[in-house]
């Protein structure tokens, strides 16, 4: 089953008054409960496109199709309802909420959209080794805890699809590996998809399919 | 003369700053009481004010010596102006208005002061002659004071700063009427006033500054002189003299400066016995042959003609006039240069005094 | 290199300014409306003071005596006359008159004599050369009325306008200029005084230098029923009306206090964006020296800048403020303050000092520290948080400090400098409290909250974020209120006391002051006709006791108001038994509550009063209220007065009318009319405490508005924290719009920390603003002016701030909604950017 179906997707930007395109009729599916790398050089419109998906940005022209409904016209509240429930995003810069326990952090996704499971929420704390921290604030921890705090507050809601951007981008290549190896079991498990932006082999390994991002057009990778 | 001085005091006080005021004072000029030719002067009645003319003065000066010869100066004046032309009234709706000038030349130098009120509340006035009986005029604590209807004898008893003066005036002659009769003209427009004048007078007196107490005596001249027009309009100023020659005759002459053509020159040449000979344009040859810078106080010097040389055609005489000296400004509310004047004849031998005063200089 | 060198620093900091342009504005505003309230304040202030200066001199003519009639009826001009013509020149004459407008205005006149007035035509000063050119119409009829500019504005006058009275007597015609120490009145001729009035008496003659010998000659020459008085005004007045000038200080200083919180709060938010430009210009191994000349140049910059435009900003002001005050305090002390503002430069450089000294505090102090910190660490959030925390704890300490100090100082204070010395200790003790007190609420809350709430306590506890950027702000607006609430509370006191002691002391129907009209005759003729119930004919003597301007008042014991005369405090059992001993026995005086707070002398003391008769002593049995009155006074009963001193004046006839004649009024009009007494000379009850009123509204004018100023300024402050919160936060709150939050809950997640905050300081306020005005009213009202009244506090001026503070909130938040609909796009399609 196609879950996102992206359809003649173009987006430019204006730098000093030239537009420069970016996407140029983009076309992509992505089935669901699979995980996709998605590949390209540094400015190849990675994030722009995964902006798009998430509806935090507006396509020039073309379809966006999330599970049937049209992310390119959608209203901005209809958006805000997707990525509440529906659409999840995993940062490289963790964004997590200062003044809220770790807990908490776990928590408030899930609390948004009012799908606070506390069998999952015990399983997510355990397998991401979170336990002691629950009651800790953000800064008090480590950056690879603070990642698995963002990844454990995107999946508790189980959201049909996470958007990745560099997730371990901020982490040493250990932690990167052992946070990745987790976050891709973790997703499957969930019965989630996964679309993650990444310009390391290594971690587009742990995906199904990679797709390289050239020129504005998407083509499968090895 | 001395109409002139009345008329800027009107002028300056007002239309310098104003153009429309001053379109408003010819238009009252039109008002007051005119001066006419044939209106003879009547005594003691015209010692008295007129306040339906617009200005009026009782103009003394006097050139006196001390007990060491020194030479002294005094000049009082006691000025009357009416503001508007309508009736006098009495008391605080009156519109006349009243100024005092009075100034003392001393070997140490010039000094003045200058004094105004306001008419009807006899704060200053001029008695009614003819009713009261006796001649008086006054501006707060200066007075001129006689125990007759006439002018003289009289005590004049006033101050400038810390010097107080007390004088004695005798007149030993008659009066003496200028111009036709007392019908005195100003210019060929026929500006005119009425102007008579008591060229001898004997003076007596002190003046005391704290203890000290110098005792003078001289010769002094009264002019008398009212009128309700004013300059013409190309007259800057004027040069008069009044001057007592020490033979016996006195001389009056003044210039009204014009600013395009000939200047209007006049004159009265009295002899010892008081009669006096009327003197025109053609009979006076008056030519300054020094300048000086004056002080004026206000920052600033003025250049003013300070020696003369005077010739009467008819007379064949000449004189040389020159101040005491230089320094004797008058830095009033109209500014001008008014002192002792000593004379001098051809051979340069002194041969009498007197006041002079030059106007309207920038 | 080195110019260079500061040249490159400068530009990297100050390029600040120009990338964001409303925190720019925000700090400029601040800085200006401090400085703007604090020089408008000070302008007045020493603007007052120099026409004070100026009272020995009166209608720029010096004035080191009056010679007045003993018996207060006037000078007759031949006397005058008599002693110029004695030789005493420097004599002038003037006339004073109160009319009231045909609309119900009080308008006062001086006339004199232009021509009298010494060295007045003959001087090259400016004031002679302003006077020449229409000198020749204000001396003769028609005349003219020489309005101010200010009053002629007021009473709609133009040039050639004949101001039509109450009885339609009609003024000259008007030319609206005004001569120096003209004030507040109406200037014209004598003359045209004397056909106003009717009468041709002069109020007094001002004696202008005189020398020792002529002094003496003087005093000797006057006659029996003439006196000669020193005028001591420029020292009375410094001194009665220093009071007035310290509360308007403080007040101004309030005002620049909370600009300055807006200028900490912008300053805050440059340091958070200059972090790294500091940071940066460290690691390029810019040398300290130079970073530091670079903040002392950035300090000087914007304090040339807010002292120029605070300046002109508070020259407008003042001169708004100026007239009602001018007319205050002439009403109050006769103090002729000129209408047309004169500026000091002296002024414009305390304001420059006041401002640099500010921004040294609140500008140049955090730059250097924050320059001085290891700049790695300080951009984590643990040391942001540590410092935060830390900042409270310090402020809260201080705050505890400067309270102690106030409670240690209270008993202690003596003059109104010392209360409100008192007053800012305690107002910047709540100040920096607060922050600790918004902290607990936070967690007051954050422990209330059930544990399942999770969105709730996350808005609450999204409240820590806010705090450091709302902290100024909110102490601004505690001040702002606490202010206004306190403030609020004294004038509605004073104005409740004010008006209920009106309605005693001023029971009588008609007052008459005539002195052409004898009161035996009035009596005489009252007998004849049912109009009149009662009366009480006051007389007085204008003496000097303990150095200032005293009135001894003789009234009469047993007319209706002197039986319940309110009294302060009294001796005995009970106010009436008070002034039944007073009624009743020899030797006892009453009081005015400023004899007793300002003097110090209380019930049952002995006062010595000099009378003609020599020394006398009284006993104090009460003290009676004397509100707006500046001067010490006495009540003895008038027949001690007239037998004590031969050269009493009459204060005047108070009339009670006949209750049960309707036609009582136009009968006792008639009657007055009939004895000669014109109709400016008598005011009804109804017209004397409408102008009462109307004195005292105009005297807190300017206090109500400063109060809205501040208000106004503290609005700003909130404004500006949340821009600020807006900018500093805003990939945040794009990050958190990822995660699906709706806008409304956005902006519920700003506005519930920002109402928890009001509310706390809202709360605050309330008891703060009591204490402040319990302060002003127990302590300053009486130190200053002598006069004690009851605190009187309601609930319904706190409720109005309440609403006025949600609606400043509603406002701002309004305007951060709109601000974000606009920026968040952008900042939504940059997640994910590294910062």
């Amino acid at each position: 089953m196609v879950m996102l179906s992206i359809r003649n997707l173009s987006k430019s930007y204006r730098y000093a008054d030239a537009r420069q395109g970016v996407l140029n009729q983009l076309e992509f599916d992505m089935a669901a409960s699979t995980s996709v790398a998605l590949l390209g050089e540094s400015g190849s419109g990675k994030s722009t496109l995964l902006h798009l998906i998430a509806g935090l940005d507006r396509p020039d022209s073309g379809e966006i199709l999330f599970t049937g409904q049209a992310l390119h016209s959608a209203s901005e509240s209809t958006l805000a309802a997707l990525r509440r429930s529906q659409i999840s995003l995993v940062f490289q810069q963790f964004h997590l909420v200062s003044t809220l326990t770790v807990l908490d952090n776990i928590r408030f996704q899930a609390a948004l959209c009012q799908r606070l499971d506390a069998d999952y929420e015990a399983e997510l704390i355990e397998r991401l080794a979170l336990g002691d921290q629950a009651r800790k604030y953000p800064h008090q921890l480590s950056r690879g805890q603070q990642q698995r705090v963002a990844i454990a507050r995107s999946l508790l809601h189980r959201p049909a699809l996470v958007l990745a951007d560099e997730p371990t981008g901020n982490l040493d290549e250990n932690s990167s590996r052992e946070v990745m190896a987790l976050f891709s079991e973790l997703v499957k498990q969930a019965d989630s998809s996964l679309l993650m932006v990444t310009h390391s082999r290594a971690m587009a390994d742990f995906m199904d399919r990679r797709v390289r991002l050239h020129n504005g057009k998407l083509a499968e990778s090895e | 003369m001395r109409v002139l001085i009345a008329v800027f005091f009107a002028l300056a006080a007002s239309a310098i700053q104003a153009q429309d005021m001053l379109g408003d004072l010819r238009d009252q000029g039109l008002g007051f009481a005119q001066v006419t030719p044939g209106r003879s002067l009547q005594f003691p009645r015209d010692h008295g004010a007129h306040p339906d003319y617009r200005v009026e003065w009782w103009y003394l000066t006097a050139n006196l010596e001390d007990s060491e010869g020194g030479q002294w100066g005094m000049q009082w004046t006691l000025f009357r102006q009416a503001l508007s032309p309508r009736q006098a009234q009495a008391g605080w709706q009156s519109n006349q208005v009243w100024m005092a000038h009075a100034a003392i030349t001393t070997p140490d130098g010039h000094f003045f002061e200058q004094r105004f009120a306001r008419g009807g509340i006899d704060q200053a006035g001029v008695s009614r002659v003819a009713q009261d009986g006796h001649f008086n005029a006054w501006m707060d604590d200066w007075e001129w004071r006689s125990n007759s209807a006439a002018l003289f004898p009289a005590k004049l008893k006033f101050s400038v700063g810390e010097r107080e003066i007390v004088l004695l005036l005798e007149g030993t002659g008659e009066l003496v009427a200028n111009g036709i009769d007392g019908y005195s003209q100003k210019s060929a427009q026929g500006q005119a006033s009425y102007y008579y004048s008591q060229p001898h007078i004997r003076v007596r007196g002190f003046v005391s500054q704290g203890l000290e107490k110098t005792y003078l005596s001289g010769k002094g001249w009264l002019d008398r002189e009212w009128s309700s027009q004013e300059l013409a309009e190309n007259q800057q100023g004027w040069d008069w003299f009044a001057l007592h020659l020490d033979d016996g005759h006195k001389l009056m002459v003044y210039q009204l400066r014009h600013a395009d053509g000939e200047h209007w020159l006049s004159g009265n040449w009295i002899d010892p016995q008081g009669s006096a000979r009327l003197l025109d344009r053609d009979s006076i040859v008056l030519s300054s042959t020094r300048s000086g810078n004056i002080e004026t106080g206000d920052e600033r010097s003025r250049k003013l003609p300070m020696e003369w040389k005077l010739a009467l055609v008819e007379q064949d005489r000449s004189w040389r006039i020159r101040p005491l000296y230089d320094q004797q400004w008058m830095a009033t509310r109209i500014p001008y240069w008014e002192g002792v004047v000593l004379i001098e004849d051809e051979q340069g031998a002194p041969s009498g005094v007197g006041y002079m005063e030059l106007t309207g200089y920038q | 290199m080195r110019t260079s060198g500061i040249f490159w620093v400068l530009k990297a900091l100050l390029s600040h300014y120009w990338r964001h342009p409303w925190q720019t504005l925000f700090l400029a505003v601040g800085l200006i409306a401090g400085v703007a309230l604090w020089s408008a304040v000070q302008i007045i202030n020493q603007h007052a003071e120099n026409s004070y200066r100026q009272a020995q001199s009166l209608l720029g003519a010096q004035a080191h005596y009056w010679i007045r009639n003993r018996r207060d009826q006037g000078i007759d001009p031949s006397t005058y006359i008599k002693l110029r013509r004695d030789g005493f020149r420097q004599l002038f004459p003037l006339v004073e008159l109160e009319v009231s407008t045909a609309a119900g205005e009080s308008v006062s006149i001086i006339a004199t004599d232009l021509l009298a007035l010494p060295d007045n035509l003959l001087g090259n000063d400016q004031s002679t050369r302003d006077f020449g050119a229409t000198w020749l119409e204000f001396v003769q009829p028609p005349y003219r009325a020489w309005v101010p500019r200010v009053l002629a504005r007021e009473l709609g006058l133009a040039r050639g306008d004949q101001l039509e009275l109450r009885d339609g007597r009609r003024l000259p015609p008007a030319m609206v200029q005004a001569r120096v120490q003209q004030g507040r009145r109406v200037l014209m001729d004598i003359g045209a005084a004397f056909a106003l009035s009717g009468s041709e008496r002069f109020s007094y003659l001002a004696v202008g230098r005189i020398e020792p010998h002529a002094f003496r000659r003087l005093a000797a020459s006057l006659p029996d029923h003439l006196e000669l008085i020193e005028n001591q005004q420029h020292l009375d007045l410094r001194e009665l009306t220093q009071s007035l000038h310290s509360h308007l200080s403080a007040m101004s200083l309030l005002s620049f206090a909370v600009g300055l919180f807006i200028v900490f709060n912008a300053v805050r938010f440059s340091l958070w964006y200059r972090r790294a430009t500091l940071l940066d210009l460290r690691l390029m191994g810019c040398d300290s020296r130079v970073m530091l000349v670079a903040i002392l140049f950035e300090t000087l910059a914007w304090s040339l800048l807010g002292t120029a435009l605070g300046f002109a900003v508070g020259v407008v002001l003042a001169q708004l403020l100026l007239p009602g005050l001018g007319a205050s305090l002439q009403s109050l002390y006769d103090a002729i303050v000129e209408t047309e503002l004169g500026l000091s430069p002296w002024t414009l450089f305390q304001a420059w000092c006041l401002s640099l000294i500010g921004l040294i505090w609140a500008l140049a102090w955090p730059l250097y520290r924050q320059l001085r910190r290891s700049s790695l660490e300080a951009a984590r959030v643990e040391v942001l948080l540590a410092d935060e925390s830390g900042a409270r704890r310090r402020m809260a300490l201080a705050a505890v400090g400067l309270a102690l100090l106030a409670a240690i100082a209270y008993p202690r204070i003596e003059t109104a400098t010392q209360g409100f010395v008192v007053l800012g200790l305690l107002l910047f003790a709540a100040a920096w409290s607060l922050p600790a007190l918004l902290a607990a609420a936070l967690r007051l809350l954050a422990w209330l909250l059930p544990a399942h709430s999770l969105l709730t306590r996350w808005m609450v506890s999204d409240g820590w974020s806010q705090l450091p950027a709302f902290r100024s702000a909110m102490m601004a607006l505690l001040l702002a209120l606490t202010a206004n609430l306190g403030v609020g509370t004294l004038v509605d006191s004073f104005r409740s006391a004010f008006v209920g002691w009106l309605e005693v002391r001023q029971s009588a129907d008609i007052y008459l002051r005539a002195p052409n009209v004898s009161y035996e005759q009035l009596l005489g003729l009252a007998d004849n006709g049912s109009w009149l119930a009662d009366s009480h004919y006051h007389i007085g003597v204008s003496t000097r006791w303990r150095e200032r301007p005293t009135l001894v008042r003789g009234v009469d014991t047993r007319a209706p108001d002197s039986l319940v005369l309110p009294l302060s405090s009294w001796r005995g059992e009970s106010a009436a038994a008070a002034l039944a001993i007073w009624r009743e026995q020899a030797g006892k005086v009453l009081v005015n509550e400023q004899v007793h707070f300002l003097a110090g002398v209380e019930v049952g003391d002995e006062v010595e009063l000099k009378t003609e008769r020599g020394l006398r002593h009284y006993e104090v049995v009460g003290v009676f209220y004397d509100y707006g009155n500046p001067y010490f006074q006495f009540y003895l009963p008038g027949r001690v007065v007239a037998s004590h001193w031969s050269h009493y004046y009459s204060r005047g006839v108070a009339l009670w009318l006949n209750k049960n004649n309707p036609r009582a009024m136009q009968q006792a009009e008639a009657s007055l009319k009939a004895l000669g007494a014109q109709p400016g000379d008598w005011i009804s009850q109804t017209q004397v405490r409408r102008l009462s009123v109307a004195v005292f509204d105009r005297t807190f004018a300017i206090t109500a508005a400063m109060n809205l100023l501040t208000m106004m300024v503290a609005a700003i402050a909130l404004l500006a924290s949340l821009l600020a919160i807006l900018q500093e936060r805003l990939p945040q709150f794009a990050q958190w719009r990822a995660l699906g939050l709706r806008q409304s809950e956005q902006l519920l997640l700003v506005a519930t920390p920002l109402l928890i905050f009001c509310t706390v300081v809202w709360l605050l306020a309330i008891p703060l603003g009591a204490l402040l005005s319990w302060i002003l009213i127990d302590k300053l009202n009486v130190i200053s002016f002598g006069w004690s009244m009851p605190l009187l506090w309601e609930i319904t001026p706190a409720l109005q701030l309440a609403l006025v503070v949600g609606l400043i909130c509603v406002s701002t938040l309004l305007l951060v909604a709109f601000q974000w609909r606009r920026q968040m796009p952008l900042a939504l399609a940059q997640l994910g950017e590294t910062v």
